[in-house]
């Protein structure tokens, strides 16, 4: 009986995994390759905001932002954690953090991993509070 | 209340110590051995483990995740807790791994819907599919050595398979 429980238990992660990747294959992000222009608009902390056509190859945003060394940050186990953007810093202590939208719409990639294409607009905010 | 007091410190002090590496920890080890050995009263150390983490991370929107995540595993613990199968538990732990995103995705369901929980859950599958490799790899190494030491260090007979 323990061992039919087992046998299930082994089969059940078998098919999930295989699911995963299915999905992971099927609606993951997908980088483009060749040049593209993306836009990204920069609120800072006091209301002011800045806008930056960035012209790129990179298939990454995170290489796209360093190619106009607009973001900064420590590097996690996740991927660039954004502490600096256009020259402004977030301070952490003030319950202080750079967040990102596209085009309005949540974002869940870090910029390491959310694939860039032509005509994409960013949006970065200083966001301050947990 | 000692014994499962500790048990949420070392899931929070073995967390804390792995946490430069993404997704590995002890913490679905020490909640599965928390069951096998105290039963429903396990839920204390989970608790106290998601209580620990809030003090140290900040109470934000992951907290949510953590107040029913490790519950989930706590009780499916508790529900095959006469089960002593190495493997059997190796599997129930890969298998909690990798429903993590998935069970973290669900605010994001009553946030945006579907497509936003969904969308919120690919984007994690690679640090899922991590989770489920480490947790079934320390499962299988760790979870029956410390059953057998506690239940030694407790005075206890042996429960075997």
């Amino acid at each position: 009986m323990k061992n039919k429980k087992t046998l299930i238990a082994v089969i059940v992660l078998v098919v999930l995994v295989a699911v995963a990747v299915v999905c992971w294959l099927a609606f993951g992000p997908k980088a483009v390759a060749g040049g593209k222009t993306v836009t990204v608009e920069v609120t800072h902390k006091d209301g002011t905001t800045k806008t930056f056509e960035i012209k790129t190859d990179e298939e990454f945003l995170r290489g796209a932002l360093e190619q106009e060394n607009l973001v900064a940050g420590n590097e996690t186990e996740y991927g660039l954690y954004v502490l600096t953007v256009d020259g402004e810093t977030a301070d952490e202590s003030q319950q202080e953090w750079w967040g990102y939208t596209k085009s309005g719409e949540q974002v869940n990639y870090g910029v390491d991993s959310c694939p860039i294409a032509d005509g994409d607009h960013y949006e970065f905010t200083l966001n301050v509070g947990w | 209340m000692l014994l499962l007091a500790l048990l949420g410190a070392m899931m929070m002090a073995t967390q804390v110590a792995l946490a430069a590496l993404p997704n590995i920890h002890l913490v679905a080890v020490f909640v599965i051995l928390a069951a096998l050995l105290f039963g429903w009263k396990s839920l204390c150390s989970v608790y106290i483990f998601v209580l620990l983490e809030g003090l140290i991370y900040g109470f934000s929107m992951w907290f949510i995740n953590y107040l029913y995540v490790w519950t989930v595993l706590a009780i499916l613990a508790i529900c095959f807790r006469k089960n002593r199968s190495r493997w059997f538990w190796t599997a129930v732990s890969g298998i909690f791994g990798l429903l993590f995103g998935a069970l973290c995705a669900i605010p994001y369901f009553f946030i945006g819907g579907w497509a936003a929980a969904f969308s919120y859950w690919v984007a994690g599958i690679p640090f899922d599919l991590i989770h489920c490799v480490s947790n079934a790899v320390l499962t299988c190494i760790l979870l029956m050595p410390l059953y057998r030491l506690c239940t030694k260090l407790l005075g206890r007979p042996m429960e075997n398979d």
